[in-house]
């Protein structure tokens, strides 16, 4: 059983179909690719898996269990995590604590064992805070622990949304173009950092404009134009997939 | 990690002690009827600022302070319960009607927010006004309300009739909601509201209920405003519904905003700052007074947008160190 699978995913603005029934599965420890030309509906997909958008038809699964049309959050509980594409950070926060809210729905830490500051709630504290030293290492935001995000270069910015992200412990991680304004040495270090990351036997659904650094890193690349699926396939069958290539480049006269 | 806060810096205890002591120093009515006030409007301000911890304005904090002293009068008035019980459960009261608003109103934000609460702002104005006059007294509202009192036997015999007794009352009242507010604010729980503040949208990726936290953050907001009420009401011993309209919770959100929204401290600095100097420093300029009390807001708020509370901050940077 594939972790996530769409189903005749359709999505209407209007009149307009920017999802046209579209189906595609993601398995278990695979970093799977969503790559098309500008207004394919990449970002449409992506909204819809994670309830920040109403789909119009179809359905979506994640293990095993109906998600669409459920709150953002439940979906989050369930462990489908998202980063967003415009940065999106708790500015007026410090580094660590932004990666403690991150782990704050996983930490069972309730409203009454916060306020009475119980001794269940110490521990559970404290475990919550090895986590995130781990993962402040892990992403490379040690140094930086007490800054606040809003100060922070861009590169530091997308590994911290990356960072909260993995603190929520997702069992898929969706990712909207976590490359974009990021300079060549950025994006090789980010780029090393998702490898690292699906080792840990993450599941990883990506979606980006970078092609080169698409084509290095997934598994399997699925490739939408005007609201549907044209190719799907390891990243060789897609370079050479002249679909793909028309759809990107235009058609030659 | 086991210790608790012990830290209490020997400002906080002189500052204690002096606000223990002050009714040794002065028992000028007019004196202790004004920091009485102020203890009320502390508790009020906190309450306001609980829910601007999660993002939004409550127009509507008024009415709930309304909901509050009138729940505790006719507790104690028509069904004869004691004060001390009667505090506690207007508060309970108060939370609780604020559960269903919140879950109709949270969902909106913005000048949508501001709209809904001011709508029932003026409901609850209406209500207390032209309906079930019997109970609520009509446009005059309720009045000789009866003050505290605590009779344990023959020994222990306290009548807060007397303002010395109430201004301890009062101070201990403010002090727990201050306590109340910095432990949130400490907590994991402050940090959350903060956090649905700055970004709903990454809040709900890593699985924080926005409306679960906004509704709780609502109602631990209207907790404090229904202890407002019930000490404002049980001190002046009479209320009317305009005391609790939309014009009740303006001063109080000018309160917070020169203090310093968002933080604990904040709101405490604001309103002690603008009620002595409107009740004691302003009050000679006669007609002048609230354009005069207006200039000085306006000034705070255009050289200190973070507020008074910013003030030590600024001094630093400005003179080095």
């Amino acid at each position: 059983m594939a972790l996530l699978e769409v189903r005749n995913l359709t999505k209407y603005f209007g009149g307009l179909a920017a999802l046209d029934g579209l189906d595609f599965d993601i398995h278990e420890g695979e970093i799977l690719g969503l790559i098309g030309p500008n207004g394919a509906g990449k970002t449409t997909v992506f909204n819809i898996i994670t309830g920040t958008l109403r789909h119009t038809h179809g359905e979506i699964l994640f293990m095993g269990r109906r998600i669409t049309g459920l709150k953002p959050h439940k979906i989050a509980k369930l462990g489908a995590v998202r980063t967003f594409q415009v940065t999106t950070l708790f500015g007026e926060m410090t580094v660590i604590q932004n990666v403690i809210l991150g782990t704050h729905q996983k930490s069972e830490i309730g409203f009454w064992g916060a306020l009475w500051n119980t001794r269940l709630t110490q521990s559970k504290e404290n475990r919550s805070k090895e986590e995130v030293q781990k993962i402040l290492e892990f992403m490379g935001l040690k140094d930086v622990e007490g800054e606040l995000a809003r100060n922070l270069p861009h590169g530091h910015q997308r590994r911290l949304e990356l960072a909260i992200a993995l603190a929520a412990k997702p069992k898929l991680l969706l990712m909207d173009e976590p490359l974009t304004g990021m300079n060549h040495e950025e994006v090789e270090d980010m780029l090393e950092r998702i490898n690292r990351i699906r080792e840990e036997e993450r599941t990883i659904l990506l979606v980006e404009h970078n092609m080169r650094a698409v084509t290095s890193i997934c598994d399997r690349i699925i490739v939408l134009s005007f609201g549907k699926k044209i190719a799907e396939g390891s990243p060789q069958e897609i370079i050479q997939n002249e679909k793909v290539i028309e759809a990107y480049l235009g058609v030659e006269a | 990690m086991n210790k608790r806060e012990i830290t209490f810096p020997i400002g906080y205890i002189a500052l204690l002690i002096l606000l223990f002591a002050i009714p040794l120093m002065t028992q000028e009515p007019y004196t202790l009827h004004i920091l009485c006030l102020i203890g009320i409007n502390i508790i009020f301000a906190c309450s306001i600022n609980a829910i601007l911890n999660v993002g939004e304005l409550n127009l509507a904090q008024a009415a709930f302070m309304g909901i509050g002293a009138y729940s505790s009068t006719l507790l104690v008035m028509r069904l004869n319960l004691s004060f001390w019980f009667a505090l506690p459960i207007a508060m309970v009261i108060t939370a609780i009607v604020s559960l269903p608003i919140g879950y109709l109103t949270l969902r909106f934000k913005g000048a949508y927010f501001l709209l809904f609460t001011f709508l029932f702002a003026e409901l609850v104005r209406v209500l207390l006004s032209n309906f079930w006059i019997g109970l609520f007294g009509g446009i005059p509202g309720l009045t000789n309300i009866p003050r505290p009192s605590i009779h344990l036997g023959d020994l222990v015999q306290v009548d807060f009739s007397s303002k010395i007794h109430f201004y301890y009352l009062i101070l201990i009242l403010t002090l727990f909601t201050v306590f109340v507010m910095r432990r949130i604010d400490r907590s994991r729980i402050g940090m959350v509201f903060k956090a649905i503040s700055l970004s709903n949208a990454l809040s709900e990726s890593i699985g924080i209920s926005s409306m679960k936290f906004k509704i709780l953050g609502c109602a631990m907001g209207c907790l404090f405003a229904g202890l407002a009420g019930s000490l404002y009401a049980h001190f002046v011993g009479i209320i009317t519904p305009p005391d609790f309209s939309i014009h009740a919770v303006l001063a109080p959100i000018a309160f917070v905003v020169v203090g310093g929204i968002g933080s604990v401290f904040g709101p405490i600095i604001g309103t002690v700052f603008l009620m002595i100097l409107s009740h004691f420093f302003l009050r000679q300029f006669g007609f002048y007074e609230l354009l005069i009390y207006g200039v000085i807001i306006v000034l705070i708020i255009r050289f200190m947008p973070e507020g008074l509370i910013s003030l030590p901050r600024r001094l630093r940077i400005k003179f080095g160190k």
